[in-house]
């Protein structure tokens, strides 16, 4: 045994390491609350820890000792269908123990509709969607806290969100001098009191000054149009709009941009019909900004579903530039500046490009503790949970441990009396956004079909689209090669509203795969015939 | 050479059977049934057929298997090499090359990837060494030139100690006798290894090239951190994480089991089960050669290029824990003891390091007993059940973690047969079980190979002379078992400690967190996270090592000398 006995006391040792060090900690155990409540995010440890933190002592001066109880399944993906499984586990021993009748897969599938129901009657689907909606089931989860406002708006039309009772009993928060129902063209809280905006954020574009330089780029890229530069081809990491709802708002933002721009220049050529300006609009500008998006796309060195790794690998020269959140950008940034060197990573945002969403809360269908979690959503839309958001690390009635830099949704926050304590003084979405006009009408129906057409023009041809580029680049652009490369035909406007749309609401995943492969080997050849034109100089 | 079969073989096969179908085939079934039904709740095979019909797909399998067969065939060589070199001859540093080895299998989740970047990135330690030497004057971008050459070699790299330590225990157990037969009849050098070693170890290396090979199919992480997107475990990656319903997803994952329980079908056909002549395990071992200066000297610069490669991500992972900034320099512009102090410190780690201890040791006996037994069923009886648990065995390697993890979410919810095993309540059972089943094909190619390697006439002879059957498993078979047992064993344990899926949807309270998701929980924060969970990274790594260190240490003295390193 002598001989295990080094071996033994390294494992031993390893093994003590942790433990000694949490036991010569100041700090005591997180109190064990009498009250729980349970609360499903994608938000991290830092969030998490502070608004925890700051609602048990908001609680303690109650008298009441609470407990949250985080879940944490992951991103928005795990998030969808961690509850889609629960309240259809529920729902099913609902519907055949307490209504008594037999479960089926055409009831199943009805849960999953999020069309309007009928007046009365239907088929059985109709009728467990009607069950559902006047049924109390539980996930056994409060609150859902975190995520982009397009995933609540899908969660509120499949039933799974309820009223908090909260528009009404607040006119300070949701009347006058509130929080705006809308701005911009963006939601920031239900009408039927469903979902509740806390925080509002943006899409930017942050950057390495070292990779910069190297490839000659003497100005940061703070537009999206910069963002095409044929400097960066393979140095641009993207966010992928398959993935997250405010990645394809980010997309369906560009559009929006090269459409209003298109608008300008009609209005600039002298042009005034209503019906012609239009189409100027959505044609010209579609076709315009998909182009944008295609060369933006053929500089990207992957696109990802994770907000965080783009910052990251910024920071660490991976890549130039990289779509970014805003206050992914702006921590990461002051990150590097605190241990290396400062300015070399920045964040700008696409300045009158691009629009703010917000982060919502929500109350569950069957919650198992209502009333502590409607006081939750109050705690964290009230003035001392803003501060959470915006306050320095130490500031009074700002976070203890982590500095969050998000932007509260609350407006007085912005007040210049709080400048000096936020963390971002100079920031105020309230006042930024007026040059950025968003008209729902021209692609708010849109948002699948534009993530979809992100998807085949761009994500699944990588390979062949970053090959075209590369040839067009180095061939100088020949005026056939680019003629093709620029030719936008099968994803013009009226094919994508059109018939792409309607095959995408008809929600059949065949029909949805039929037009991704055509799509997509429509690209991939198109990509290929302007590799071989450009390399043959034409 | 079947010896047992009869009643308790059918008894056993039986009670295997019923385990596999619970905890592996019902969760996976339910896991993939949105590949065969429709929106409206009708089956339907239209979504597999539109999976064929697929170009990008298609070319994302062909890929997949390219990447597979070019990995497994690196691997092998690779891995054998390091295991003949280490196991036969005398070389400079051999002990610390050996301790070596287990590194690639020990890299933490999540920051593996920033460790291999602060090596081999644009502003990583090679580049910056390069340009320092002035052999560079622009950085390489490494991880994206040549992207499938660098997918296959990292995979390769990653895999290759699966191949080693097979092989390793394999060598121990070989007959010295029959390679000095061959030597007095004038079979000699590569001719000698090629005629005779390299055949009877072929039980081992088909167990470890199976394993491989499968894994190399469904490799996610290389191919995710070199942005290599058109191969289906990045495929099916993506369509997981789709916002919207993608049946094909599921249909891609029914492919990759197909060819997962096909492609080992047709290697079992291919290499054959029968027992290699002249196997006899038990036998007298071979002592190691000592070489030449000069042959020795090549030998360690071998072993050291391809182990210290392999081992980049670790190294990566060290340095970034302990540095204040690496950015451009060859090492840390300064180090510091802050991501270790906030990693260890967190109030969340101390409580994740128990569970994952309580989880993974849980699993790994749960994995032996299971794997033995099917180890036991394949290679010595006759039962027919035995060709099918084999193979349902090996299919936790083909399957994507989170389908997995859903699967047992649906299955263990309330109103299910199995709502005992809730994981919102207590996720020990669960997971222990998930943990098990993931981590099963290594156990059973390890006691099938070890089994296939022990003579039966030791246990016949036992037998003859009055030892009762359990008698005769417990002092003849299982200690020559062992080595193989613990070569299985390590990397159930090891490979369970860092096990991703299953503990990020099963563990959902903070308090029954494991390790792996106090990681993802660091690397989540802004700003100093990645570091932070690098730091935890690298303590999951110095007790992995210490455990694997302990492990071999005591048994190998118990083994009579068959597992020394």
């Amino acid at each position: 045994m002598r001989r295990a006995l080094p071996s033994a006391a390294a494992l031993v040792l390893v093994l003590a390491v942790p433990f000694v060090a949490r036991s010569t900690r100041d700090k005591p155990a997180a109190p064990r609350g009498t009250e729980t409540l349970v609360i499903l995010t994608p938000h991290n440890e830092s969030i998490r820890f502070e608004f925890g933190r700051a609602f048990r002592e908001h609680m303690a001066r109650l008298g009441r000792d609470v407990e949250i109880d985080w879940r944490w399944p992951g991103g928005t993906a795990e998030i969808t269908r961690y509850l889609s499984s629960e309240f259809g586990a529920s729902f099913q021993r609902h519907w055949t123990r307490d209504l008594g009748r037999p479960w089926s897969a055409a009831v199943a599938a009805g849960l999953s509709r999020t069309t309007p129901l009928p007046a009365a009657g239907g088929d059985v689907g109709d009728q467990a969607r009607r069950a559902f909606l006047a049924s109390d089931v539980s996930s056994g989860v409060d609150l859902l806290f975190g995520g982009g406002s397009s995933e609540f708006i899908k969660h509120a039309r499949a039933g799974r969100l309820v009223d908090a009772g909260l528009v009404a009993g607040h006119p300070e928060l949701f009347g006058p001098g509130g929080v705006p129902q809308t701005r911009g063209g963006e939601t920031y809280w239900d009408r039927d009191g469903r979902w509740f905006g806390t925080s509002l954020s943006t899409f930017g574009v942050c950057y390495n000054r070292d990779v910069l330089d190297r490839l000659g780029m003497s100005e940061p890229p703070a537009s999206w149009e910069s963002l095409a530069a044929p400097a960066l081809r393979g140095q641009l990491a993207l966010a992928d709009p398959t993935k997250s709802g405010s990645v394809g708002k980010a997309f369906e933002t560009i559009i929006q941009n090269e459409m209003n721009e298109a608008l300008v220049r009609a209005r600039a050529a002298g042009e005034r019909d209503p019906a012609a300006l239009d189409r100027a609009a959505t044609r010209d500008g579609w076709a315009a900004a998909v182009r944008l998006i295609r060369r933006i796309g053929a500089n990207a060195r992957y696109f990802t579903d994770s907000g965080a790794k783009i910052p990251l690998d910024v920071a660490m020269g991976e890549a130039a530039a990289g779509m970014c959140i805003d206050f992914f950008g702006r921590v990461q940034g002051d990150y590097a500046a605190s241990v290396g060197r400062p300015g070399r990573v920045g964040f700008e945002t696409a300045r009158g490009e691009t629009s703010l969403d917000a982060d919502p809360i929500a109350l569950l269908r069957g919650a198992p503790h209502r009333e502590l979690a409607v006081r939750f959503i109050e705690f964290v839309l009230s003035e001392e949970g803003q501060k959470l958001w915006a306050f320095r690390r130490g500031a009074p009635g700002g976070p203890t441990t982590y500095t969050l830099r998000r932007m509260p949704i609350l407006p007085r926050l912005y007040d210049p009396v709080f400048a000096p304590l936020r963390a971002d003084p100079d920031e105020d979405p309230y006042e930024e956004t007026g040059a950025f006009a968003y008209h729902a009408a021209w692609t708010g129906q849109l948002f699948s079909a534009i993530a979809l057409v992100v998807r085949t023009m761009c994500l699944d041809p990588d390979a062949e689209l970053a090959r075209a580029w590369e040839a067009l680049v180095r061939a100088g652009f020949p005026p056939q090669a680019r003629a093709r490369f620029d030719d936008v035909s099968l994803v013009d406007y009226d094919t994508v509203a059109g018939p792409l749309r309607a095959a995408l609401q008809a929600a059949d995943p065949l029909e949805e795969a039929r037009w991704t492969v055509r799509l997509v080997e429509h690209h991939r050849a198109l990509y290929r015939e302007v590799t071989a034109l450009a390399r043959e100089g034409r | 050479m079947k010896t047992s079969g009869g009643r308790l073989a059918t008894a056993a096969a039986l009670g295997v059977g019923l385990v596999l179908v619970a905890f592996l085939l019902w969760p996976l079934a339910d896991g993939v049934r949105g590949a065969f039904v429709d929106a409206n709740g009708r089956a339907t095979f239209a979504y597999m057929a539109a999976v064929f019909r697929n170009p990008l797909y298609r070319e994302g399998f062909a890929n997949a298997v390219e990447l597979a067969l070019c990995s497994t065939l690196i691997a092998a060589v690779v891995g054998t090499t390091a295991a003949v070199l280490l196991g036969r001859y005398e070389l400079p540093g051999r002990r610390l090359f050996a301790a070596l080895v287990p590194l690639p299998l020990m890299v933490p989740p999540f920051v593996g990837a920033v460790g291999i970047k602060q090596i081999l990135g644009n502003e990583g330690a090679l580049n910056a060494l390069l340009l320092r030497m002035g052999v560079l004057h622009d950085p390489i971008d490494w991880l994206r030139n040549g992207r499938f050459a660098v997918v296959v070699g990292l995979t390769a790299l990653h895999l290759y100690p699966i191949v080693y330590f097979n092989v390793q225990a394999a060598l121990g157990g070989l007959n010295v006798e029959l390679e000095e037969a061959a030597a007095s009849l004038g079979c000699h050098g590569w001719r000698r290894f090629r005629k005779i070693t390299l055949p009877l170890l072929g039980p081992s290396l088909f167990a470890a090239t199976s394993i491989v090979f499968i894994w190399g199919l469904t490799e996610l992480g290389v191919p995710l951190m070199c942005d290599y997107t058109r191969v289906t475990s990045v495929q099916i990656f993506s369509g997981l994480k789709d916002i919207g319903r993608n049946p094909f997803v599921f249909g891609l994952v029914v492919v990759v089991l197909v060819a997962t329980v096909a492609s080992y079908a047709a290697a079992r056909f291919i290499v054959g089960r029968a027992r290699p002549p002249g196997a006899t395990k038990g036998g007298r071992v071979r002592p190691r050669t000592p070489l030449g200066p000069l042959p020795a000297l090549g030998a360690a610069l071998v072993l050291a290029a391809v182990i210290g490669a392999a081992a980049a991500p670790n190294l990566g992972v060290v340095l970034s824990a302990f540095a204040r900034d690496w950015y451009g320099t060859v090492l840390p512009s300064g180090l510091t003891l802050d991501h270790v102090r906030a990693a260890i410190g967190h109030d969340m780690v101390v409580p994740s390091i128990g569970n994952s201890l309580r989880y993974v040791t849980l699993s790994t006996a749960f994995d032996l007993v299971l794997g033995t037994a099917i180890g036991w069923l394949v290679v010595r009886t006759r039962t027919r059940l035995a060709p099918a648990l084999d193979a349902a065995a090996m299919l936790p390697l083909a399957v994507p973690g989170l389908v997995m993890a859903f699967g047992y979410l649906s299955i263990s919810r309330e109103g299910h047969a199995l709502a005992f095993l809730n994981p919102v309540r207590d996720p020990t059972a669960l997971l222990v079980i998930a943990y098990g089943v993931r981590r099963l094909p290594f156990i059973v190619r390890s006691a099938a190979a070890g089994l296939t390697q022990i003579s039966v006439a030791l246990e016949e002879a036992a037998a003859s002379l009055g030892a009762s059957a359990h008698r005769v498993f417990a002092r003849v078979t299982l200690p020559l078992l062992a080595p193989h047992l613990l070569a299985g064993g390590i990397f159930a344990f090891a490979l369970s400690m860092l096990e991703v899926s299953d503990s990020l949807i099963l563990a959902q309270r903070q308090a029954t967190y494991p390790i792996t998701k106090a990681i993802f929980e660091l690397y989540a924060l802004l700003g100093d996270g990645h570091q932070v969970a690098a730091a935890l990274g690298l303590w999951a790594m110095l007790f992995l090592a210490a455990a694997i260190g302990f492990a071999r240490t005591v048994l190998g003295r118990r083994d009579g000398g068959l597992f020394k390193l």
